[in-house]
């Protein structure tokens, strides 16, 4: 079973997430606030990991360039979600590795999550 | 610790500064020997409480009491000049902070107002007044040039205020930047090349015009007005101080418009003209500085307005999502179409955000293409497909292939697509079909949407790319547009230097017709 990381602060959306991911056999692990993410992601070991950009305690754009300096974290995609328009200037300019805008269809969530956890 | 931390080092400071500016001011043409129309310290003595702080008025005292009894003053004498220079500070700073929450940095139009009115006409008054009543009383000037004395007083002070604070204030209140690009550096060099250029022929001859004549002294508004465009206050304050002390300085030399009557009427009217321009110079720099910020605020407004409306969407799109496939396993029809007319709206409602979004980007004028390489076939495929999945109703048929190329914003590419295809859905309710028809030539690729809906009359076909127009049409939707999306279309073809246009017959149908310029 293929383990997804969810950062995001909102409830409502990370419920969501977390039920639409589940439902296809993904287990999924929340976390609801941007503290710590490198210890976090060191200790869940995530397939995948979906970052909201805009959280409380964090930089989205550091946290991935934090997670892809280290060794052990580099090599795990993260797909940044946010409802922010210019969410494709910052996936190309940080290193994530693909992005989802919101509101996104729940295909296109399953899609991307797949398309980065089968290979 | 640093040296504005010192209170007593700060004081020393501002007074031996007031004594030193005095003197010198004191040194140029003094009216009765005190009242002087250059009078720096006044613009000093303000600008340094409002910047540090009014604790140190006392040192206004000090300073301006030392330098007239150096002059000659009598002591008591001294003691009021003394008094009144540092009430006249005193006032207005406590003024400006009280009654227009002033900020150093001039960049709001209260601000300047505030400095005029309050600082420079309102509060140099007690130390013309108090200066003027303390000479006469000590014997120093007799009755008759009671009035010459303190109008010269008071002018000196203003002018002060006018020239001397607000740079002062202005190039303290923020951190100076050297970065700066060179295209601005240059804009910078060619202004400066302009600025000097008029000073020369309002007071120097050049060209041979005659420096004496007054109407040449209009010509400083063009430059100024440059560069209180372009450089914001920093830049008009600096100009407004360089441009009165060079005219100062050239009228003191006997060079100039200023110099035709006796020496004091002279100064008077070269100060009356470096107030009206350093008013209006700084009017202009704050209104235009207002008027960046309020667009920046805009921006940010609809950009975070964007964002948290978003936001709940999201939620309530995935949740009529899970409802919709949980129907789909336990049928019930009714419950299914409810909840895709729901997928439907909500779909509406995330479009028209996007809508707002961009046009507040292209009014802006910050609609930045992302250009790339791709092909037009899988593009409109692609799109047509998305499409599709919306109508039951209507087949959307493609016709024709370019297998060419183009270098464009891809997403804005197919968001001008989408919108066409989605108003051929709507605008043909009982038409069961929508052509894409796909072609090229050596120039460029032109795609053309087609349906067979209520058309557009030949009036309001001029209009259909204009911001917030609507066509008036009969059909009742569930939703209805607010005029936004062709607009957005037109502009996105404009920036791709393309071309968008419409052709339509009333109650037969539209084509929408656009062409993308290859690059070469």
């Amino acid at each position: 079973m293929k383990k997804i990381l969810v950062f995001e602060d909102n409830a409502g959306i990370a419920e969501l997430v977390e039920i639409i991911l589940k439902e296809r056999g993904f287990s999924v692990k929340t976390v609801e606030n941007g503290k710590g993410v490198l210890r976090v992601v060191k200790k869940i070991k995530p397939d995948l990991i979906l970052l909201d950009i805009l959280m409380p305690g964090m930089k989205g754009q550091e946290v991935i360039k934090v997670l892809k300096q280290e060794q052990t974290t580099k090599n795990i995609p993260v797909i940044i979600f946010s409802a922010l328009n210019e969410i494709q200037d910052i996936a190309k300019n940080s290193r994530a590795d693909d992005f989802l805008p919101k509101p996104f269809d729940t295909t296109d969530l399953v899609e991307i999550v797949k398309k980065h956890t089968s290979s | 610790m640093k040296i504005k931390d010192h209170y007593a080092v700060m004081m020393v400071a501002l007074s031996s500064i007031y004594f030193v500016t005095a003197r010198f001011g004191l040194s140029l043409n003094a009216v009765s020997g005190f009242a002087t129309l250059v009078w720096i310290p006044t613009g000093i003595s303000l600008a340094f409480l409002l910047v540090f702080g009014l604790k140190y008025w006392p040192g206004i005292f000090i300073g301006a009491f030392l330098a007239n009894l150096f002059t000659g003053a009598p002591l008591l004498s001294a003691l009021g000049i003394g008094l009144g220079n540092t009430s006249e500070a005193l006032i207005g700073a406590y003024l400006l902070i009280k009654i227009v929450d002033f900020k150093n940095s001039l960049e709001r139009l209260k601000d300047v107002l505030g400095l005029i009115i309050i600082a420079a006409i309102f509060s140099t008054l007690f130390s013309a007044t108090v200066g003027v009543a303390s000479l006469y009383s000590a014997g120093v000037i007799s009755a008759s040039s009671i009035l010459s004395t303190w109008t010269a007083w008071w002018i000196g002070d203003t002018i002060s205020n006018l020239v001397v604070a607000p740079f002062i204030l202005v190039w303290m209140s923020s951190k100076f930047r050297l970065k700066t690009s060179l295209k601005k550096l240059f804009e910078a060099f060619v202004a400066i090349l302009f600025f000097s250029f008029i000073y020369l022929i309002i007071f120097a001859n050049f060209l041979g015009l005659p420096a004496e004549k007054l109407h040449f002294v209009y010509l400083i508004f063009p430059p100024l007005t440059w560069i209180a465009l372009r450089f914001g206050q920093r830049g008009a304050v600096l100009a407004i101080l360089v441009f009165s002390s060079l005219a100062t300085l050239s009228t003191l030399l006997g060079q100039g418009p200023f110099i035709n009557a006796s020496p004091s009427e002279n100064l008077i009217a070269l100060q009356i003209y470096m107030a009206i321009i350093s008013i209006t110079t700084m009017i202009l720099a704050s209104i235009t500085s207002e008027r960046e910020r309020l667009s920046k605020v805009k921006d940010e407004f609809i950009s975070i307005a964007s964002h948290e409306l978003k936001t709940p969407i999201t939620t309530i799109k995935g949740y009529n999502q899970l409802l919709f496939e949980h129907l789909s396993k336990h049928p019930d029809k009714k419950a299914i179409y409810y909840s895709s007319k729901l997928n439907d709206l909500i779909g509406y409602l995330t479009r028209l955000i996007a809508d707002f979004f961009d046009v507040s980007k292209i009014q802006a004028g910050k609609l930045d293409l992302q250009k790339e390489i791709f092909g037009m076939d899988e593009l409109v495929k692609e799109a047509r497909e998305d499409i599709q999945h919306l109508s039951n109703v209507h087949k959307i048929v493609l016709k024709g292939e370019t297998k060419k190329q183009i270098f464009a914003d891809r997403y804005r590419i197919r968001q001008v697509l989408i919108n066409l295809l989605l108003n051929a859905i709507k605008f043909s309710p009982k038409a069961n079909k929508i052509n894409i028809f796909l072609s090229s030539s050596k120039r460029e690729v032109k795609i053309e949407v087609q349906d067979y809906g209520i058309g557009i009359s030949k009036k309001d076909l001029e209009k259909v790319f204009e911001r917030f127009f609507q066509a008036n049409t009969n059909i009742r939707q569930s939703v209805s547009g607010i005029g936004l999306g062709l607009y957005i279309c037109s502009e996105i073809i404009k920036q791709h230097g393309g071309k968008i246009w419409a052709n339509s017959i009333k109650g037969k149908g539209s084509t929408f017709s656009f062409n993308i310029p290859l690059e070469t």
